[in-house]
């Protein structure tokens, strides 16, 4: 990603600190993150920012935010960028968390086919609990048909 | 446990590690006939071990006993303030007895990243590592399902967390030592057993 990109999109984050999945990243780190891990804008211009964080095992951390804050309706644009993570090898499984308190969000994971897998308490930066979703290709597939 | 083994328990000490080219190499000598802490994803290479060791968002101790280097603990992923993911490797394969001083290390991190709370994923190819978490007071709060591809396999990946007050929690029962057992009862000239009712010389006479 160009460097005026990546200006551009810590700048939205900054407007909305809250948006990307509540956690709180460095500009260094975002700089870095950017530069090497699959990330996705979406829109022209753009209007959103997906970054898959690979670790250990071949599973995939999602970080995303929508600057408008708008998700339904937009889950086949969601599912689309998991296809092509799973497509490019980068994960075999791609995982989401959401603070607990935030109900759209859940239930925007579950309308794409993410199923809860447990709740790792209070790790949100209002120590809040986080939820944790996970994504096969299977499911991706299933949630497709459906 | 014989005496030598409780000298040797608690001889175990930790220390923040000082990083070296000497010491990352010696430390991947070590570090890389552990299949436990590697996978199908990332290279297993010393280039990488180094990148790991050197990243500003992790932070390492080494565990010495007698002057040896015997293990490694490390916090990674470190969320100043909240979170960081915790592994751990003793190299001489030794885990049980050393729980206190695991807890204390731990707890060395913990307030020195100001954390809430500390993580560990632990796949099910693992349950050595898993009855450790258990024993140190780790709670499992939930499964990723094939959260981790090994050896060809995928398997199934627990979460396991704890936080600051029950870290505090386990380090007052571990410190406290190990569980009060009962002495076993001799028999007398005549082959019967007696059956006290003073309490055990270790339990605390009043509450």
């Amino acid at each position: 990603m160009l460097m005026g990109s990546i200006l551009y999109h810590w700048t939205q984050l900054q407007a909305s600190p809250a948006a990307y999945d509540d956690f709180k990243v460095g500009w260094d780190e975002f700089r870095q993150w950017m530069s090497y891990l699959p990330t996705y804008e979406i829109g022209d211009p753009p209007i959103g920012l997906f970054t898959f964080v690979p670790t250990a095992g071949g599973n995939a951390w999602i970080q995303g935010a929508m600057y408008d804050w708008k998700y339904e309706g937009r889950e086949s644009v969601f599912l689309a960028i998991a296809m092509d993570v799973f497509e490019r090898g980068e994960a075999h499984r791609v995982t989401s968390t959401v603070t607990a308190d935030r109900g759209q969000a859940r239930d925007l994971m579950i309308r794409m086919g993410f199923t809860y897998e447990g709740t790792i308490r209070r790790a949100g930066l209002r120590e809040q609990d986080v939820e944790v979703y996970g994504l096969h290709k299977e499911d991706l597939w299933q949630s497709q048909q459906e | 446990m014989n005496s030598s083994e409780k000298q040797k328990a608690t001889d175990l000490t930790f220390r923040p590690l000082v990083l070296t080219n000497e010491k990352i190499e010696s430390l991947w000598a070590e570090f890389s006939q552990f299949w436990q802490v590697f996978d199908d994803v990332l290279p297993k290479t010393l280039d990488v071990f180094r990148q790991t060791l050197m990243s500003p968002w992790n932070a390492f101790y080494e565990f010495v006993e007698n002057g040896q280097v015997v293990g490694l603990a490390s916090g990674m992923g470190i969320r100043p303030g909240v979170d960081a993911v915790i592994h751990i490797a003793m190299f001489d394969r030794r885990l049980r007895g050393r729980e206190l001083v695991f807890l204390m290390c731990l707890g060395d991190f913990m307030v020195q990243y100001k954390l809430r709370r500390v993580t560990a994923f632990l796949a099910d190819d693992n349950p050595m590592a898993q009855k450790l978490a258990r024993r140190l007071g780790f709670v499992l709060e939930g499964t990723m399902r094939d959260g981790m591809k090994r050896r060809g396999q995928f398997w199934n990946t627990q979460m396991y967390g704890m936080l600051i007050e029950e870290l505090y929690g386990s380090l007052k029962t571990h410190a406290a030592g190990p569980a009060v057992v009962a002495p076993s009862p001799k028999p007398d000239a005549n082959g019967q057993y007696s059956l006290s009712l003073d309490p055990a010389p270790s339990e605390p006479s009043s509450v």
